[in-house]
């Protein structure tokens, strides 16, 4: 009798911690998909960070850049540097993508868990 | 019960495990340290390790260092307090011969080097003639003549530059010389940080100046770095990626620094021959250990066909080259051909 119910109860508890387990793998998955952001930068600290999700328009560092949020792209519409460079840059939204700006010390890049590429150079 | 206590510790170990290996078998970067100012870019500093972020620190402060240190004895348009640099050198051209730190000389060896063994595409005395494209660029309003830079190109001779290894001393015999190593200074930097960092037994680092980027070890267990080259007709895409691990990747293009003048654009790597900006591709990628190497022949390959690029190859070991041309077609040495995937 008790060796009955004590296979039973391994047998459950093991379940639960299976499906316990399985829990976190999809957790972790799930939780990482909306995590596409634009981390950006002045002169290595970090400013500001926006999703990639949510379209929008913002104004950093006190005016210099305008960074731009569409259809899950970043992209630098404006900006106070004599060659705007970093406006030609065009937009970024992959993992390891980055614009930059020297004159205002400005990086906006992408910090992303979707598999892409680690580098770009 | 004795049973039961061992099933329940190994489900807590797999619980543990599970968690664990969800969150760091992808592989991302762990720490990353950004520097502003160095070599005119930005510098990025990525461990993919697993370590306390204190070790971090530390390995990229020392990474920062010896970016700096080369950053002051390579500049030519500042001198600093108490150190003889190539501002200084420039500055006593003509005139007469300057002591320098042993790591400044031993650069210049290693520029002679170059100059030799890339058919003197790659040359740090072309100094007369790139202080001409500079002074235009950044006024932005017109190139400079026919004329000026022919006058300028009669300076460039390697020879213009005097080494002695003996006393530590440089000398530029001329004063319409000039040195100017923008086409090698960062790789070289980059490479004496990297090799700082390996003497410590560090891997899983990935240091970046300006897109000279250079892998040390590997990412992680035994995976290398996905590394991406831009298309240069849309810097938002990939054009194709590899996979490397331990070794440089750098790209010459025309698609960064440029300016337009009369609705044409004149981009910052001047060809020897035509004394203008190389028309030959509009990018060259360099994969070799050797970041100084990669640096200084994404430069020379650059401004050369693809058939003289080859043969300079052949004066090197282990060099892997892509050359992306004007119609968007690839090209690459055979030794990448298992690590590419074209996007």
């Amino acid at each position: 009798m008790n060796s009955d119910i004590m296979k039973k109860n391994d047998i459950i508890l093991i379940l639960s911690v299976l499906f316990i387990c399985i829990l976190i793998i999809f957790g972790t998955n799930l939780f990482s998909k909306d995590g596409n952001t634009a981390v950006v930068k002045i002169n290595g600290k970090v400013e500001a960070t926006y999703s990639l999700a949510k379209d929008g328009r913002f104004v950093i560092n006190g005016g210099t850049n305008v960074l731009v949020i569409e259809n899950g792209k970043a992209h630098i519409e404006k900006a106070d540097c004599p060659d705007k460079l970093c406006v030609k840059q065009g937009s970024i939204s992959k993992n390891g993508q980055t614009l930059t700006c020297l004159p205002n010390k400005l990086t906006v890049s992408i910090r992303s868990n979707e598999s892409g590429v680690d580098l770009v150079g | 019960m004795k049973n039961l206590r061992k099933i329940i510790s190994f489900c807590i170990v797999l619980c543990a495990i599970t968690s664990l290996t969800s969150c760091v078998a992808k592989g991302n970067k762990r720490f990353e340290k950004e520097y502003f100012g160095l070599f005119d870019t930005f510098s990025f500093v990525y461990s993919y390790k697993n370590e306390s972020r204190a070790m971090f620190e530390k390995n990229a402060e020392n990474v920062y260092n010896t970016l700096d240190k080369y950053h002051k004895l390579l500049d030519i348009y500042n001198e600093y307090d108490g150190i003889n640099n190539l501002c200084t050198l420039n500055k006593n051209a003509g005139i007469k011969e300057v002591k320098v730190e042993k790591e400044l000389v031993d650069f210049c060896v290693f520029a002679k080097e170059i100059y030799e063994k890339t058919n003197k595409e790659t040359n740090v005395m072309m100094g007369s003639v790139l202080s001409l494209w500079h002074k235009c660029r950044e006024q932005g309003e017109k190139i400079p003549s026919k004329e000026e830079l022919k006058n300028a190109s009669l300076y460039c001779d390697f020879s213009y530059l005097q080494i002695n290894e003996k006393e530590n001393t440089l000398f530029i015999s001329d004063n319409k010389a000039s040195i100017d190593v923008g086409a090698i200074g960062k790789g070289y930097a980059v490479e004496m940080a990297a090799r700082s960092l390996e003497n410590k037994g560090v891997s899983g680092y990935v240091i970046n100046v300006g897109g000279n980027i250079r892998m040390i070890g590997k990412k992680d267990g035994g995976n290398g770095w996905s590394t991406g080259i831009k298309d240069p007709f849309n810097t938002s895409d990939i054009k194709l990626s590899l996979d490397l691990s331990d070794t440089s990747c750098v790209t010459s293009g025309s698609y960064e620094r440029y300016y337009t003048v009369d609705g044409e654009k004149y981009h910052h790597i001047i060809d020897k021959d035509t004394l203008l900006p190389s028309k030959h591709f509009p990018s060259v990628t360099v994969i070799t250990k050797d970041s100084g190497l990669a640096d200084a022949l994404s430069t020379a390959l650059f401004c050369t066909s693809y058939e003289d690029g080859l043969s300079i190859v052949n004066n090197f070991e282990n060099v892997g080259v892509v050359w992306i041309t004007h119609d968007g077609k690839i090209l690459y040495t055979d030794n990448l051909s298992k690590l590419i995937n074209e996007q």
